[in-house]
């Protein structure tokens, strides 16, 4: 019974995640999106995005939600924020209201040409952005997303 | 006893299914945004092309082409928005590259790629504000059906082409971003327009002929 107990607390605060988590949002230079890049235990999907930018915010849920289903497939989405750094309370603001229960980090690093290729060649530095990342298996698109499309690149990596 | 602490479980794990579904559904509902065509890097102009002239409209309603500037010895054409905060925090740099460059031959003139149905702020209206505003003294030039950001291959705003004139072609010699730092001009240490032009200036090869940063993806019309 307690462990029948115990299993369901689990249950439900796993499938409720989004409205217990707490965010805070790190600062990052390129080198520590590169170690970021570089995990090798499962599947990162790194969306590119800035909180001004309604193509990426509109498409933020799509990835939430993926990030959700696929969590037991070793899917992790984190989200790269693009705002300026003097922006930063905004981008937690709006984490907040938006309760994103995703990793999200701002990357200060202004000299935009010095990393782009480093995330890929193919990005010519429009966002939204999304990288998804399996040891040495790397795709990238500069492109918006739905959940099916979304779901159909993810699954590459299965 | 026992048989309450089932029901509470039961409840709980209904609930929080339930829950899960909601928010799917409610990104479902969500989803009217339609993917942007955007183009890899290979299409539009490469370094080397020769432009062909164009006719848009300017923001004082007269048609703008690039044979309109007989004198020029080549031009600084920046894709350009109203609602990209890129954009926005490279203004005043882009109207002291018209007023450095323009008496030397190297006229600015910026295009709004943007479909205004996308952005509001980019709407013609909105665009001749602005350039009312912060008097532009270069053409800000609607792009409506978007065929001559297609053309040069133009990704996101802001971005740059440098074009010269060789024996009356015009002439791709620069494609990029202005500088090193979008976020504060007093943070730049490469200028890369600047370097390109002054160096086209005195019949120099360009150094950095091509660059990328980050900017606003430029919305196509479906």
């Amino acid at each position: 019974m307690k462990l029948l107990i115990t299993f369901s607390i689990i249950i439900f605060l796993s499938v409720n995640y989004t409205s217990f988590a707490q965010k805070s949002i790190e600062v990052i230079k390129f080198q520590d999106l590169e170690k970021l890049m570089q995990k090798g235990d499962g599947i990162y999907v790194f969306n590119f995005w800035a909180s001004w930018c309604k193509p990426c915010v509109a498409e933020m849920p799509i990835f939430e939600t993926l990030a959700n289903d696929f969590r037991l497939n070793n899917v992790s989405v984190i989200f790269i924020s693009l705002d300026f750094k003097r922006d930063l309370d905004a981008v937690k603001r709006f984490v907040e209201e938006h309760q994103i229960a995703s990793q999200v980090f701002l990357i200060d690093e202004p000299d935009y040409n010095s990393w782009i290729d480093k995330v890929s060649p193919q990005w010519s530095g429009a966002i939204p952005a999304t990288l998804i990342i399996k040891g040495q298996q790397k795709e990238f698109y500069e492109q918006s997303f739905d959940y099916q499309m979304l779901s159909e690149k993810i699954r590459h990596f299965f | 006893m026992k048989k309450q602490f089932l029901v509470v479980v039961v409840m709980l794990v209904v609930g929080g299914l339930f829950s899960t579904y909601l928010f799917k559904k409610a990104n479902a509902a969500e989803l009217t945004e339609t993917p942007n065509n955007t183009k890899n890097g290979t299409l539009g102009y490469v370094l080397g092309d020769v432009v062909v002239d164009f006719k848009l409209k300017n923001v004082d309603g007269k048609i703008v082409s690039l044979a309109d500037f007989p004198s020029a010895k080549g031009f600084i054409v920046v894709f350009t928005s109203n609602h990209c905060p890129f954009s926005k925090s490279y203004e005043d740099r882009v109207i002291a590259l018209d007023r450095k460059y323009e008496t030397q031959g190297f006229p600015v003139i910026t295009i709004n790629p943007n479909d205004p149905e996308a952005y509001e702020e980019d709407s013609f209206a909105n665009m001749q504000a602005r350039a009312k505003e912060k008097n532009y003294p270069y053409p800000y030039l609607a792009d409506d059906t978007q065929n001559v950001s297609k053309m040069f291959g133009a990704m996101r705003t802001p971005q740059v082409y440098v074009l010269k004139k060789d024996a009356g072609k015009i002439v791709v010699s620069y494609i990029g971003a202005i500088d090193d730092n979008a976020q504060d001009p007093s943070g730049v240490t490469k200028r890369y327009v600047e370097d390109a032009v002054n160096n086209l200036l005195v019949g120099k090869p360009i150094v950095t002929t091509f660059t990328k940063a980050v900017g606003c993806a430029i919305k196509w019309k479906n």
